[in-house]
């Protein structure tokens, strides 16, 4: 059985609106199908399943806003994966014979039984504990109180304060008491372990406190349009206050970029048509590829390069708002390809029907402001990405070629690197790439 | 409906009648037709060459069921209990297990070696002890632990097939119960443990005889609002990682059920095998239920407070899931 | 065609492009990239609606020539 729960869609997303089920119980659903939209601050968002199986319970009506972690659905993946490997549900037969029927029959009641019957209807007053157990807890420096024994009535056992000496020491070096699974999940869910309330064994923090995590932000924010503001601030305060952000910047003589691109838009049908902003995002994407200390997500305290490139798009949203949802595998397809991707991702952007996959997974950002007109941008970073490339507007500027000052159109480039990944030299080196890429457009 | 000892029985006919390599050999397998029944008939079948008694003497009649297989026969042989099989564990592991390895590939060693294990019956401590851990220690010989009707029959017909040495453990509560046997059905492979009930609260990993133990604690905790779900591993040498993993990863909580004694056992091996490749999949600690470490008691309540019952497993699962 | 009919089809499209717009009023002089922050791949789209609608097409260098609602109009009507 594997839980569908609330995604995680951003590092400060706390809630999300379950907008529509796009399965209905018994649906047979695939890894990478879109199952659920999920309104949040960044607007509405297809979210894909990452299991395979069958849809066994929907948890949660359409219209419900549930925290982030919340069990939205049941997925049956038992019955698909028995199907489908070795270990079969094979079903055994009952022990018929009187003497087997004997060994697995509990002697509930039988006298002289040294088994435990249980603890329940036993008034205590005050822990039941031997005179040994009482003298190690004295050693051992902790309390019987609220210590649940293991031993016959609920007696604590010298085995039950072997745990109990444990924690006490651990506790004391600030060591989150938490199960490995539930680690990992808060992690996978940005969730901070050592805010979470602990139920399980000696305040351990299972998977089902974090599953509860409620949202602990300030009070909902009115309008859509607020609310992903409240989410930006987010993420660019974290970003401006944990990463030691460098830049540098280049101007690139789009000449040849330009005159190419105005020979090949003459050339083809006015559908195929490119604009110059996909040569620059494919350049992007080709430099990133001999310069992977860029395209990387910062995760646990280290930068993990990532093998494919996917460059998120900066899309403003006309009205106010920004996300920058990815374009996978940019440095790979046809510039016709990538024109047409490019323009299917900006349209589902503006009209809030982005996936979840598209929202989290880009590798660096790049942000263009040119077409209004700035020169220069200097971006910050979109945490947990470690750069971020910055593109000015494209303007007629005196440069000396050959020795000679001509007009070229020129547009000025800026990198934004995190500090604890790369430095300055690699930004420049990753720029001059850039510069080299612009220059043979014909080979994007 | 079969009994348990009748499908090993069949399976032995079976083989008998099929391939005139294999033979069967025994302590009182023959005219008394077996400790347990299980080969009632089979020499006045079979005569007294392929169905023999054998002297008291373990060492003995394994190692000519070793000889024998090296040089071509398909034996089968039946020792009485696995304490008694110590006598022979120096032709197992100096012999049977080592003869590939030591001839460089020129030697196998295909012999089947059956033998009941397990307590329950009050035949005390030298008749009750569960020591298939020592055979699941061994690398060069194979280990199954038939917990079904149809598993006893299949996994017989299985282990004469190999051409490595396989050890066969049946749970001497097993040999009277009763279940569907389809002896025309392809049979799954017996080196893949089985889901025997799908859950999704807790992982009851068993064996043999406490397969059986695990699903009653299942049904027990089905009431009490806990899906469990029972893994059979069928084969504890080589074990199948993939079906434990597979299932604590979905569960996320284990409770391995063990009649051996906990120190050193196959639970041990399954518990670290989880904190070693599931560690990040653990929600609670690992539990085992395993006999208590004392020489098998004679009386009854005290046999029955050693060994893994259902209270205890469903106390275990319990305190997984809801802690405390 | 009426210069009516194409204002229709012009507007049309360009709601088509930039949905959120079509509340606004749009002044007929007005640079369009400015009026309603167009940007380059949004008057590409209106170009390629404008050629879906109305079989016109307009080459690049003359998209100075469409940069208000008023002038596209006129430069679609001797087109079309």
């Amino acid at each position: 059985m594997a839980e569908f729960v609330m995604p995680s869609l951003g590092a400060d997303m706390t809630t999300g609106v379950l907008a529509t089920w796009r399965v209905a119980v018994g649906d047979h659903v695939s890894q990478g199908d879109i199952i659920a939209e999920v309104e949040t601050d960044k607007g509405l968002i297809e979210v894909e399943v990452f299991e395979t199986g069958v849809v066994e319970r929907l948890l949660v009506e359409e219209g419900e806003k549930v925290p982030v972690g919340t069990v939205l659905a049941e997925i049956d993946t038992v019955s698909v994966s028995a199907a489908e490997s070795v270990p079969a549900t094979v079903p055994v037969s009952e022990p018929a014979s009187a003497t087997v029927s004997a060994t697995v029959s509990v002697p509930a009641s039988a006298p002289g039984s040294i088994l435990s019957a249980g603890s329940s209807e036993v008034d205590l007053d005050g822990p039941l504990a031997s005179p040994a157990v009482r003298r190690r807890a004295h050693e051992l420096d902790v309390s019987l109180q609220g210590i649940r024994g293991s031993g016959q009535h609920g007696r604590i056992t010298l085995d039950d304060l072997v745990g109990v000496g444990r924690r006490a020491r651990s506790g004391a070096s600030e060591r989150v008491r938490i199960s490995p699974y539930a680690r990992r999940m808060a992690a996978e869910r940005g969730l901070d372990i050592s805010k979470l309330p602990g139920t399980g064994p000696g305040g351990a923090i299972q998977a089902s406190d974090v599953r509860s995590a409620k949202a602990s932000g300030p009070s909902e924010p009115a309008s859509p349009a607020e609310r992903m503001q409240r989410v930006i601030a987010a993420a660019m305060t974290r970003a401006n206050d944990e990463i030691p952000h460098y830049y540098v910047e280049q101007s690139i003589d789009m000449g040849n970029a330009l005159a190419w691109l105005r020979k090949s838009n003459a050339s083809v049908s006015v559908n195929e048509r490119l604009v110059s902003g996909v040569l620059v995002l494919r350049a992007v994407a080709l430099a990133l590829r001999k310069h992977k200390s860029l395209n990387a997500t910062w995760q646990g305290g280290q930068a993990v390069p990532s093998e494919e490139v996917h460059v998120g798009l900066a899309v403003s949203l006309r009205g106010g708002g920004l996300v920058a949802p990815a374009l996978r595998n940019t440095d790979e397809g046809s510039l016709t390809d990538l024109m047409a991707r490019m323009t299917d991702l900006v349209s589902r952007a503006r009209s809030g029907a982005l996936r979840s996959s598209e929202i989290t997974s880009a590798t660096i950002t790049l942000t263009s402001l040119g077409e209004r007109g700035v020169e220069s941008v200097t971006p910050i970073i979109f945490p947990p990405q470690v750069a971020i490339v910055g593109c000015g507007a494209t303007l007629e500027r005196p440069w000396v070629v050959d020795g000679q000052v001509v007009p070229r159109p020129v547009m000025r480039v800026t990198l934004g690197g995190d500090h604890r990944v790369s430095n300055g030299h690699r930004g420049a080196r990753f720029l001059s790439a850039l510069d080299r890429l612009l220059q043979e457009p014909e080979k994007l | 409906m079969t009994s348990y000892r009748d499908a090993v029985r069949t399976a032995l006919q079976t083989l008998l009648r099929e391939d005139p390599r294999v033979f069967f050999m025994g302590e009182d397998v023959g005219r008394y037709g077996g400790p347990y029944a299980v080969s009632k008939g089979l020499q006045e079948e079979f005569g007294e060459d392929r169905v023999r008694d054998t002297p008291l003497c373990e060492s003995t009649f394994v190692g000519a069921g070793i000889g024998a297989a090296l040089g071509g026969m398909r034996p089968i042989v039946e020792v009485m209990t696995v304490n008694f099989s110590l006598l022979a564990l120096d032709q197992v592991v100096n012999n049977a297990a080592v003869m590939r390895h030591m001839s460089g590939g020129q030697f196998e060693v295909p012999i089947a070696v059956r033998m009941a294990t397990g307590g329950g019956k009050q035949i005390a401590a030298q008749h009750s002890h569960s020591l298939e851990n020592w055979y699941a220690h061994v690398p060069g010989i194979k280990v199954l632990a038939p917990a079904t009707v149809q598993d006893a029959h299949d996994m017989l017909l299985a282990a004469v097939e190999d051409p490595d040495p396989v050890f066969i453990f049946e749970h001497q509560m097993l040999y009277g119960i009763e279940g569907p046997l389809d002896t025309k059905a392809t049979p799954p492979s017996p080196w893949k443990a089985a889901i025997r009930r799908p859950g999704k609260d807790v992982s009851l990993i068993a064996y043999g005889g406490s397969v059986h133990k695990a699903l009653t604690a299942a049904e027990d905790l089905e009431k009490e609002g806990v899906s469990a779900e029972v893994v059979d591993l069928r084969s504890l040498r080589p074990l199948d990682r993939d079906t434990i993993i597979g299932s604590v990863s979905r569960t996320h909580r284990a409770v391995v059920i063990d009649e051996a004694w906990k120190t050193g056992s196959l639970a041990s091996e399954v518990s670290a095998i989880l904190a070693e490749e599931a560690f990040y999949e653990l929600d609670a600690p690992v539990a085992r239920v395993c006999t208590i470490e004392v020489p098998m008691p004679y009386a009854k309540h005290l046999e029955e407070a050693a060994i893994p019952q259902v209270d205890r497993i469903v106390a275990a699962a319990r305190r997984s899931v809801v802690g405390g | 065609m009426t210069s009516e009919e194409i204002r229709a089809i012009l507007l049309k499209c360009l709601t088509d492009v930039a949905p959120e717009i079509a509340d606004e009023e749009i002044e007929d002089d007005a640079d369009l990239r400015d009026e309603l922050d167009l940007d380059s791949m949004d008057i590409l789209r209106w170009v390629q609606g404008i050629h879906k609608a109305l079989g016109v097409e307009i080459p690049e260098e003359d998209y100075g020539r469409i940069a208000s609602f008023e002038d596209a109009v006129s430069y679609v009507a001797a087109r079309v």
